[in-house]
C-alpha cells in the first residue's frame, strides 16, 4: 500500500518538474509591465520627417536595488518619436535593459491632437484591438492638451498615473463625471457607428482629474462635454448611481443623492414628426436641510415639492444636452440608433440610411421622475 | 488481445463525440453567424443542429442495423466493392485535409497567444506526435482521455462563462426573427459546418459496445452540442452585440479576453482558456487522425491500424503548411467544407441506407416468392 501511495508521489513529482518550464527564458524582475502608454503628434520641428507621426510615451514602475540594499520604487516614463506602436516598443526596447511587456497595461491616453486626427486616431485603435496581449478592459481616456503631460504626473495618492487612473475607472459608482468606460466599451460603440464618449483627461500642474467627455465622431474627436453634460447622458444611458445635486428651495439649497434609476426610450412617429421620448425614474435620500427647520421634512407634500423640483432641474439639463448633441455635434451617443434597431428593426429598416439627417431633427421630450425615499436621521 | 477488446462504452461515444464536434466550430461560428445574419444566429444554429441530428440519427440508425461491421464492411455490404474502395478512398482524403486545415488552425492560434517566437512547425509537429502517441493505442484510449477530459473542460469552462457574464448585455440579442427566410436558409450550411466530426459516426460505429443504444446516444449528443452553441453564440453576442462581433476573427478567444476581476490576479485568464481550448483541439485532431488510420488498415485488410499512424504524418504536416497564411487557411477551409463535407456527411449516408432499404425490399420478395 505504501509502495504504491510512494510511486504515485514519484510519478507526480516527476511529471511536474519534467513538465514545467520556463516560457520565454525572462526573469520577472528582468520584465518591464507598462502601466500606462500615450499618444500624442511630435512637435513641429520633429514632424518634418513624415515618419516621425507619433510622439509614444509609455510609463512603468521600476524597481532598482536590492541584492542586499533596500529595493527602490520609482515611476519612469519614457518617450519616443516614430511611426507607429510597434516600431516605438522596437525602438524603446533599445533603450532598456530589461524586456518591455504590454499585458498588463492599465490606461491608455491619447492627446487632442491625436484623437482630432482620424487616421491617426483610428490606428491608435486598431493597434490595440488587433494585439493578442492586451486586455480589452484597459481604461481609455483622451486627454486635455498632450497625453504626455499627464503621464508625467505623479499623483500624491498613488504614485503611478496608470493604476491611479485605473482605479478611478474601476470605482465607476463613485462617480458620474466622466463616461467611465474601458477600451472593450469604446470599441464596440465605435464599431457600430464610428461614434462614442471617452472620459476627458485633465492634468493640472499637480493632479490629475477625470471629468467630462471627449465626443468621437466618425473615428474623430469633435468636441467636449462638460461634467454636467457628460452626466446627463449617462443617466440617459441608464447609469444612474451616486449623482449629487442641489435643488434650490426658497433661499436654501437641498443637496440630494440620487441612489438608483432607470432610464427608458420610446419611438412616437406621427405624419409630421419623429419622436423620441426619454423616460428617467430616479429614486434618493435627502442630505440635508437646516437646523430646526421650519418646515417640516417628513411632510409628504414637502417632499413632493422637492422631487418636482429635482426633476426639472434633471429635465432641462438633459435637453440642453441632447440639443447640442443634435444641433453642435450631430452625433447619436445617446444610442438611439440602437435603441430602434433593437426595439422598433421595422422603422429602422427604414431611415436607417438617413440616420445622419434624421438625428438631429428628432424631437426629444424627457420625462423625470424622482422619488425621494429618505431624509437621514433628524426631522 | 488487445485489438479483440476494442469496445467503447456509450457515454465515452457521446464524450469523443462531443468533443470532437465542438473542437471544429468554437472559435469562428458567433462571427460567421453575425456576419450572415446579424442577431438571429440562434435561429440558424437549431436549424443545423436539427439537419444534423436527423442525419447521425441516420448514420446511428445503420450501424444498429448491422452491428458489429466495420465501414469497409458496411460499404461492401450496402453498394458493392468497387464503390467501397472509392468513398472509403475519398474519406481519407476528406478526413487529410480537414484535419491539417483544423492543425495549421491551432498552430496559428497558439503561435499568436502562446508561443509568440515558437516556430508554427514546431508548434503543430509536437501536436501531431501527441495525436499519434494516442492513435496508436486505439479507440478505446481516446474514448478513455475524452471521458477524462470532459467534465475537466465543463469544470473549468463554467467559472470562465460566469466571470464574463458580468460585461453582457441581453438587449444585444435583439432585435429577433429580422432576417429574411431565404437569408437564413443559405446561413444554414455555416452552422452545419460547425458540427462536422459527427460523420466519424459510420466508422467509430462498430466500437460500440451496446450498437442497439448507437441512435439515441447520438441524438443526445447532437442535442448537448447544440445546446452548448446556442449558449455560446447568446454570450457572444451579450457581450459584444453584433458590430463588434463581425470585427473579431476568434470571438470565443477575445470573449476571455474581457474578463476582469477586482484584485488583478484573475486578469488575462487567456492561459486557462488555452488549456481548454488545446485539449479540445487535440480530441478534435485525434479522432480524425485514429479514422484514417483505422480506415487505411480497413482497405489493406489489415487488423492493426497501428503501422499507419506514422505514415500519415509528414502527409499532413505539409498539407498544413501549404496555405500561405491564415487567411488563405480560412478560405481553404470553407471551399473544402462546402463541397466535399456535403458529400460525405449526407450524400453517403444516404445512399448506404438506399441501398440497405432496396436489399430489404429485395429480401422480402426473396421470402414471398
Amino acid at each position: 500500500m505504501h509502495k504504491k501511495l510512494l510511486s504515485k508521489l514519484i510519478i507526480i513529482f516527476i511529471c511536474s518538474s519534467i513538465l514545467t518550464s520556463c516560457w520565454d527564458q525572462v526573469e520577472i524582475d528582468d520584465r518591464l509591465f507598462i502601466t500606462n502608454m500615450g499618444f500624442d503628434k511630435p512637435t513641429e520641428e520633429e514632424a518634418q520627417d513624415p515618419l516621425n507621426r507619433y510622439k509614444i510615451t509609455v510609463g512603468f514602475r521600476n524597481q532598482s536595488g536590492g541584492m542586499g540594499t533596500d529595493p527602490e520604487v520609482g515611476n519612469v516614463t519614457l518617450s519616443t518619436v516614430t511611426t507607429d506602436m510597434y516600431t516605438a516598443e522596437r525602438l524603446l526596447a533599445t533603450r532598456t535593459n530589461k524586456s518591455l511587456f504590454f499585458g498588463h497595461l492599465k490606461v491608455m491616453l491619447i492627446g487632442e491632437e491625436v484623437a482630432r486626427d482620424e487616421l491617426l486616431f483610428r490606428e491608435v485603435l486598431d493597434a490595440v484591438e488587433r494585439n493578442p496581449i492586451m486586455s480589452r478592459k484597459v481604461s481609455i481616456g483622451i486627454v486635455e492638451g498632450p497625453a504626455s503631460d499627464a503621464l508625467e504626473l505623479e499623483p500624491k495618492l498613488e504614485g503611478n498615473v496608470g493604476m491611479f487612473l485605473a482605479d478611478i475607472f474601476r470605482r465607476k459608482d463613485r462617480t458620474q463625471k466622466a463616461p467611465l468606460i474601458d477600451l472593450g466599451e469604446a470599441l464596440i460603440t465605435l464599431h457600430e457607428n464610428g461614434s462614442a464618449l471617452i472620459p476627458r483627461i485633465i492634468p493640472s500642474s499637480e493632479e490629475i482629474k477625470v471629468a467630462g467627455a471627449a465626443v468621437i465622431k466618425d473615428y474623430k474627436m469633435v468636441g467636449w462635454l462638460s461634467a454636467t453634460e457628460s452626466n446627463d447622458i449617462t443617466i440617459a444611458n441608464g447609469q444612474i448611481q451616486f449623482i449629487t445635486f442641489a435643488v434650490p428651495h426658497m433661499d436654501q439649497v437641498v443637496p440630494l443623492t440620487i441612489t438608483d434609476g432607470e432610464s427608458s426610450y420610446e419611438y412616437v412617429e406621427t405624419e409630421n414628426e419623429r419622436k423620441m421620448i426619454i423616460n428617467i425614474e430616479m429614486e434618493g435620500d435627502v442630505e440635508m436641510f437646516y437646523l430646526n427647520a421650519k418646515e417640516d421634512i417628513l411632510d409628504p407634500t414637502f417632499l413632493t415639492v422637492i422631487q418636482d423640483h429635482a426633476s426639472k432641474i434633471i429635465k432641462e439639463s438633459m435637453e440642453g444636452t441632447v440639443k447640442k448633441l443634435q444641433s453642435e455635434f450631430n452625433v447619436d451617443v445617446l444610442g438611439f440608433d440602437r435603441y430602434l434597431e433593437k426595439y422598433k428593426p421595422r422603422v429602422w429598416r427604414e431611415i436607417k440610411g438617413d440616420w445622419n439627417e434624421i438625428f438631429p431633427t428628432l424631437t426629444v421630450e424627457v420625462n423625470v421622475e424622482t422619488k425621494l425615499r429618505r431624509v437621514g436621521l433628524s426631522k | 488481445m488487445y485489438q479483440n477488446n476494442e469496445k467503447v462504452s456509450t457515454s465515452q461515444m457521446v464524450s469523443i463525440f462531443i468533443l470532437t464536434i465542438v473542437g471544429t466550430g468554437i472559435l469562428t461560428l458567433p462571427r460567421s453567424l453575425a456576419e450572415a445574419v446579424g442577431t438571429d444566429g440562434w435561429i440558424v444554429i437549431l436549424l443545423g443542429g436539427v439537419i444534423t441530428t436527423a442525419l447521425v440519427y441516420l448514420m446511428s440508425y445503420i450501424v444498429k442495423k448491422l452491428p458489429g461491421m466495420n465501414f469497409m464492411e458496411i460499404l461492401t455490404e450496402t453498394v458493392t466493392k468497387p464503390v467501397a474502395y472509392v468513398l472509403a478512398g475519398v474519406f481519407i482524403l476528406y478526413s487529410l485535409v480537414l484535419n491539417s486545415l483544423l492543425l495549421r488552425i491551432f498552430g496559428e492560434v497558439i503561435k499568436m497567444f502562446l508561443l509568440l517566437r515558437t516556430p508554427i512547425e514546431v508548434i503543430m509537429f509536437s501536436m501531431l506526435l501527441t495525436c499519434i502517441y494516442l492513435v496508436r493505442r486505439g479507440i478505446e484510449t481516446l474514448g478513455r482521455l475524452a471521458e477524462l477530459l470532459l467534465p475537466i473542460i465543463i469544470l473549468l469552462n463554467i467559472p470562465l462563462f460566469l466571470l464574463t457574464i458580468q460585461g453582457t448585455n441581453l438587449s444585444n440579442l435583439l432585435p429577433l426573427f429580422q432576417t429574411p427566410v431565404l437569408d437564413l436558409i443559405k446561413a444554414v450550411p455555416i452552422s452545419f459546418f460547425s458540427f462536422l466530426g459527427f460523420e466519424l459516426i459510420l466508422i467509430f460505429g462498430v466500437f460500440y459496445n451496446k450498437p442497439e443504444l448507437a441512435p439515441k446516444s447520438g441524438v443526445y449528443t447532437m442535442i448537448m452540442v447544440t445546446l452548448f452553441y446556442l449558449f455560446l453564440n447568446s454570450m457572444v453576442l451579450a457581450s459584444f452585440g453584433t458590430y463588434q462581433t463581425r470585427h473579431l476573427i476568434w470571438p470565443t478567444l477575445s470573449l476571455f479576453k474581457t474578463i476582469e476581476f477586482p484584485g488583478l490576479f484573475i486578469e488575462n485568464v487567456e492561459s486557462v482558456v488555452m488549456v481548454v481550448w488545446v485539449s479540445i483541439v487535440f480530441m478534435s485532431i485525434a479522432p480524425f487522425y485514429l479514422s484514417k488510420a483505422l480506415l487505411l488498415a480497413q482497405i489493406s485488410g489489415l487488423r492493426n491500424h497501428n503501422m499507419f499512424a506514422l505514415p500519415l504524418l509528414p502527409i499532413m504536416y505539409f498539407i498544413s503548411l501549404y496555405p500561405d497564411s491564415m487567411a488563405a487557411t480560412y478560405e481553404y477551409l470553407d471551399i473544402f467544407t462546402k463541397y466535399a463535407s456535403t458529400f460525405i456527411a449526407i450524400v453517403v449516408p444516404i445512399l448506404i441506407l438506399m441501398a440497405l432499404l432496396i436489399r430489404k425490399g429485395f429480401g422480402k420478395e426473396g421470402k414471398n416468392a
